[in-house]
């Protein structure tokens, strides 16, 4: 056995700090109410967020598919416009003439 | 206490313990898979993703035109069982989707069963978005898919149309059907309580396969040129019908394909019931008797057999006796003595059934020999069998075989007896126009890659020859004498040697029994020049009113499309 007086024993520490804040109980309960309302806030936060990148995210989408829509809708009007048809009754056709004399460059 | 009732209490807890635990064994191993579908139905679902079809081109100097593409537009349907005021619903809508307020207002009022009905379809953005403000409850939005055709009518035989059910009808699209359609693909996913799919990683996704595109041989500028020539031939003989095709004669590419009555496919609903008959290719899928535009085959066969050369001589007497029946020529004109390049140029009926008696190697009667030997000519030319054309409804023609009458066989050397398609008749004179080979007649030129790159659809190609060049050679310098100096002179050009044939067919009657009076088929086909082909064209005007020989109904039409494209393929006449 070990003699109750001061000596050096293993694992045990030198010298005692002592706390310079000390806080109450009144104190430790305001700390945790702000550390909950901190972390709502943190909560809510992350949550409108996503909601807003949501909403952008569903804009963008639905733009997207009206822009793909359109593009559709122009790609096939070209395709009307530039049809025989289209040509045929054209202001430019409906202008020209027909060749009457051909000469052929010889080879 | 005593042991029983100890027993009894231990049996209270541990009875139901073993119940729970034999329930446990039940759900979690021996039915293990019945519950976990059960709850993986209710948690997730299954979508489809649909396949994009695939698109039709032509190819111009290396840029590609859309002749079917797809149209991504909205329709508007109702369930009327929700719509609180039909007249109001009505009057709302009618300006915004152009329709009568009064159908509208019938068709949205609840009779006890319509809980579905369609408004409007291939409804664009702007009307669709107006829809959607109006916010009338019961009217719906729905995406659906369509066909856009944007050259019309000048391409509605050869793309066909796509009905509302997705499926193709008629030409490529419904030939192509399958291979445009692609496979819509399956998205397996873990869905809200509303039935919405949440991104999870247990989401399964197979990707659709779009459908194929592809690239057709036609040429636009012909394909414009023939329709505008057949029309007028149309007008200009009050026919009821006809069609042009202009061939590549070496690869047998379908240059153009033209058919009249014709149809808009963008508007196929529109079509009545009375018109159905447009729908049809004509060019491919309607039978005819060709009549004389048959009797440079024959000649071809007689040749390449060596039964005849070009001056063979015969006398035409102007009929000919073959049993019961008398065979004359056109008008019951006598030639008296003619050679063989005669017989084609005065299209001498009685001189053809000479050759088929030469054929079996006997001058004074029809043998079976000689019928073998046409028949097997004729099958070598691909009658009686479909050619293969990558158009939906392609008919195979009929030709009687060896134990028909002598009468029937005599009537074949001329045209007479013998279903065929205008396809079936192009194809066979194809190789008398490139020196021998047979061609398979084809409208698909190339596959559009999904990198977008283009895919050649037919290489290396080994074609059959059918005759020798010399046959070949002797049948177009006999071609071209109908046209220097008999029934084809009105498509002579200065310049220019073209090789053609009339054929002015009669009609047979629906019972089979004899022909119709006063109708005919008018038709036309040639090559040129003859010396290098650029095209071989066959004109056939069905039911001429005003010109009851082909001579004046369909020549004229050819004239018209070779003198076209003589310029269009940069063909200047000999001698310039």
């Amino acid at each position: 056995m070990y003699p109750s007086t001061s000596r050096l024993v293993r694992n045990q520490n030198l010298t005692r700090v002592e706390a310079r804040v000390q806080a109450g109980p009144i104190s430790v309960s305001f700390m945790l109410i702000a550390l909950v309302v901190l972390l709502s806030l943190l909560y809510l936060n992350q949550v409108s967020k996503s909601s807003t990148l949501n909403y952008r995210l569903s804009t963008l989408e639905a733009k997207r598919t009206t822009l793909q829509a359109e593009k559709e809708q122009l790609r096939i009007d070209a395709a009307r416009l530039q049809s025989i048809a289209e040509a045929r009754n054209s202001q430019v056709a409906q202008a020209m003439t027909p060749v009457q004399n051909v000469s052929y460059a010889q080879r | 206490m005593s042991n029983i009732r100890l027993y009894v209490l231990a049996g209270i807890f541990v009875l139901p313990m073993v119940i729970i635990f034999g329930r446990l064994v039940t759900v979690q191993v021996l039915k293990h898979n019945f519950y976990a579908d059960k709850a993986s139905a209710q948690q997730s679902r299954q979508f489809e993703i649909p396949a994009k079809r695939g698109e039709l081109y032509v190819e111009e100097n290396g840029e590609l035109y859309p002749v079917a593409l797809n149209n991504s537009l909205k329709y508007v349907y109702a369930d009327p069982q929700l719509i609180e005021d039909p007249k109001e619903a009505a009057a709302t809508l009618a300006p915004i989707l152009q329709s009568e307020e009064k159908d509208l207002e019938k068709k949205l009022t609840f009779t006890g069963k319509n809980r579905y009905v369609e408004l409007k379809q291939q409804v664009d953005q702007d009307v669709a978005k107006k829809v959607a403000e109006a916010k009338i409850r019961g009217v719906v939005l729905r995406d659906r898919d369509y066909r856009a055709y944007p050259e019309g009518a000048l391409f509605g035989h050869l793309t066909g149309y796509v009905n509302s059910d997705g499926r193709g009808q008629y030409g490529l699209e419904e030939y192509l059907n399958a291979d445009l359609s692609g496979r819509n693909g399956q998205l397996k996913a873990v869905t809200d309580s509303q039935g919405v799919p949440l991104s999870t990683q247990d989401n399964i996704i197979e990707e659709p396969r779009n459908g194929s595109s592809y690239v057709l041989t036609v040429d636009r500028y012909i394909q414009g040129v023939a329709e505008k020539a057949l029309k007028k031939a149309l007008v200009d003989n009050k026919a009821a019908s006809g069609s042009i095709i202009v061939m590549d004669p070496y690869t047998g590419a379908i240059k153009a394909m033209v058919n009249a009555p014709d149809y808009d496919p963008n508007n196929y609903a529109s079509v009545k019931p009375e018109d159905y008959g447009s729908f049809i290719n004509s060019a491919v899928s309607s039978q005819f008797e060709p009549g004389s535009g048959f009797k440079p085959l024959t000649m071809s066969i007689a040749i390449e057999n060596d039964k005849v050369e070009a001056n063979t001589s015969f006398n035409d007497s102007g009929e000919v006796v073959i049993g019961e029946y008398t065979i004359n020529n056109a008008d019951k004109k006598k030639f008296g003595q003619v050679d063989m390049s005669l017989v084609i140029k005065n299209s001498i009926n009685t001189g053809m059934v000479y050759i088929l008696k030469l054929m079996g190697g006997n001058p004074n009667e029809i043998t079976k020999a000689g019928k073998e030997m046409l028949y097997a000519g004729i099958q070598k030319f691909g009658f009686g069998q479909k050619t293969g054309v990558e158009l939906a409804g392609e008919a195979a023609g009929r030709v009687k075989d060896t134990k028909a009458a002598d009468i029937d066989y005599a009537n074949m050397t001329f045209g007479q007896g013998i279903a065929t398609t205008s396809l079936q008749m192009i194809s066979a004179l194809a190789p008398i126009a490139n020196g021998g080979t047979k061609v398979e007649p084809h409208v698909l030129a190339k596959k559009v890659l999904p990198n977008g790159d283009l895919e050649e659809i037919r290489k290396n190609i080994t074609q059959e020859r059918i005759m020798s060049e010399e046959t070949a050679d002797t049948v177009a310098n006999m071609m071209i004498g109908v046209v220097e100096g008999g029934s084809g002179y009105l498509t002579r050009m200065p310049g220019y040697k073209i090789a053609g044939k009339t054929g002015t067919a009669q009609v047979p009657k629906a019972n089979g029994q004899g022909y119709e009076e006063n109708k005919n088929i008018g038709s036309f086909i040639g090559f040129a020049p003859v010396n290098d082909p650029k095209f071989i064209m066959l004109v056939r005007v069905d039911y001429p009113q005003t010109n009851t020989y082909a001579e004046r109904s369909a020549v004229p039409a050819f004239a018209e499309v070779a003198k076209q494209l003589f310029s269009y393929y940069q063909v200047p006449p000999e001698g310039s």
